[in-house]
């Protein structure tokens, strides 16, 4: 039976959804839960790099205006992506509230993004800076699209001067790119790219001959053959 | 004789030892217990309402939705003010975005003192109603500056929409260090006196009136912003002019205690 004929009988969708399937459940086969819209780690602070292999770097730099463009804080984000040796990927970031003079501002909430899609088991690298978050969720909406962490006890300021403490993010995810954003708030705003898991190629393929069979399967184009 | 003599004047000095112990006793009852029941009952008050109190350099507590006893008597309606809408999108993928659509309402209050209050309101109307649009939530407000005032800060509860899901508290409240000059609202927590209760300002939703008591005596622009998978930000009213010395409740009870001590002490060393 060719392609096209499978195609037509439907026997592809039911194949290419069952190989989806097996490959989202492996996927999270590994994983521990930073489920979204719910809090994180039992026991915080646990996490370490050990073991684990550095695959990218890269930091930014950038300084939070208010609506009087007056400067509020300069921060420094660098994130990282290392490879567990089971292969999947992990997420680090470390912000720094840069000494600046008269930039009175703590940054005291950091957001990271996109992480729909993929499970996450989050934690902070103890000792790897000197402040941690208080807690670290994920967001319920767009299936866990943001992870939010709060440093907004005095304890938890990322003052002038302060780094945090690397946070890890371990991921049941394969690929990665530089279109995520890390944003920093308090007296004002401020947002810059950093890395982000993606879906695989084979999961786009996936995806793809998903969409190419649900086309050559709609009604219209049936109708149309018949007639 | 002598042991008469001697008797007489044990009999004296005990006399005036009761006198002393009475005179004592008359003072505490009439001054210095009364001062400090009324101390007490203020402290106890400043506790009871658990409004956060945040220092002038940075602090953070648990609200309880009184809104810090607001409007207070006497407390005078003046004026309010729409922010324009903030409007950020990030694309998600072919034809969709991530969107993040936001305003902050200010109304502002002066008391029979001539400090001003402020009531804040983010109501988040991110476009989350169709396949290509999917709304941010605000996990957190932040305001600026209010450094070199003193706040009181609360929400008012069920002031936000009577609508369920809708009506947003803060779980907690928190100021910035060093200098105090933001104050922060945090939406998206999971309250450490209740494990249950998670909440964020999703779209939609209006916060419940979020009130923060100043000791200034006008307004001016400031700056709030807000986060949740992107960031805003859009102009308010914040404090401004000169500071009113206004005692808190317990200060005042503890200045009531210190002036009935010194008043009873007087009294005893006239007599």
């Amino acid at each position: 039976m060719t392609i096209r004929n499978q195609i037509r009988s439907g026997r592809v969708p039911l194949a290419a959804f069952a190989l989806a399937g097996l490959l989202l459940l492996c996927g999270h086969a590994g994983a521990a839960p930073l489920l979204p819209g719910a809090p994180a780690e039992t026991t915080p602070g646990t996490d370490t790099f050990a073991g684990l292999t550095p695959v990218a770097d890269e930091s930014f730099t950038i300084t939070a205006y208010d609506q009087s463009s007056n400067p509020r804080f300069t921060a420094t984000v660098e994130s990282r992506v290392l490879e567990e040796p089971s292969g999947t990927l992990d997420f680090a970031y470390q912000v720094t509230n840069d000494v600046s003079v008269g930039e009175p501002d703590s940054i005291e909430f950091v957001t990271l993004t996109n992480y729909s899609k993929f499970t996450t088991d989050a934690d902070f690298v103890a000792g790897t800076g000197n402040v941690a978050y208080k807690d670290i969720q994920r967001a319920s909406a767009v299936g866990g699209f943001q992870i939010s962490m709060d440093y907004s006890p005095v304890a938890n300021n990322i003052a002038n001067g302060d780094s945090t403490d690397w946070v890890l993010i371990k991921t049941n995810a394969t690929s990665y790119d530089n279109n995520g954003t890390t944003n920093l708030q308090d007296g004002a705003t401020a947002s810059v790219a950093s890395f982000e898991p993606v879906p695989e190629p084979i999961s786009l393929g996936i995806l793809a001959v998903g969409g190419a069979v649900m086309l050559a399967n709609r009604p219209g184009r049936r109708s149309r053959t018949v007639a | 004789m002598s042991s008469s003599t001697s008797k007489c004047s044990i009999n004296r000095v005990d006399k005036m030892q009761f006198l002393k112990a009475r005179n004592m006793k008359r003072t505490w009852m009439r001054y210095v217990a009364p001062a400090c029941a009324a101390a007490l009952l203020l402290a106890a008050n400043g506790i009871a309402s658990a409004a956060v109190v945040l220092p002038l350099t940075g602090g953070s507590g648990y609200p309880d939705g009184n809104g810090a006893a607001f409007p207070s008597a006497g407390e005078t309606y003046q004026t309010t003010i729409n922010s324009p809408v903030e409007y950020v999108t990030t694309p998600l993928g072919p034809g969709s975005v991530y969107d993040l659509r936001f305003y902050i309402q200010t109304q502002i209050y002066t008391t029979p003192a001539g400090t001003v209050d402020f009531v804040y309101q983010v109501h988040n109307i991110s476009d989350n109603n169709n396949s290509t649009s999917y709304g941010d939530s605000v996990d957190r407000l932040s305001v600026q500056s209010f450094a070199g005032y003193a706040v009181t800060a609360d929400y008012l509860a069920s002031t936000g929409s009577s609508s369920a899901g809708n009506d947003v508290a803060p779980v907690t409240i928190d100021r910035s260090t060093p200098d105090g000059s933001v104050v922060g609202f945090n939406f998206q927590d999971y309250n450490s006196q209740n494990l249950f209760q998670y909440t964020t300002l999703i779209p939609g939703a209006y916060s419940d009136y979020l009130v923060v008591r100043t000791n200034s005596t006008t307004w001016q622009n400031g700056t709030a912003s807000v986060i949740g998978g992107e960031v805003g930000q859009v102009t308010v009213q914040v404090p401004f002019g000169a500071i009113v010395s206004v005692p808190e409740p317990a200060s005042l009870g503890l200045i009531a205690l210190a002036g009935s001590s010194l008043l009873a002490r007087r009294r005893r060393s006239g007599r």
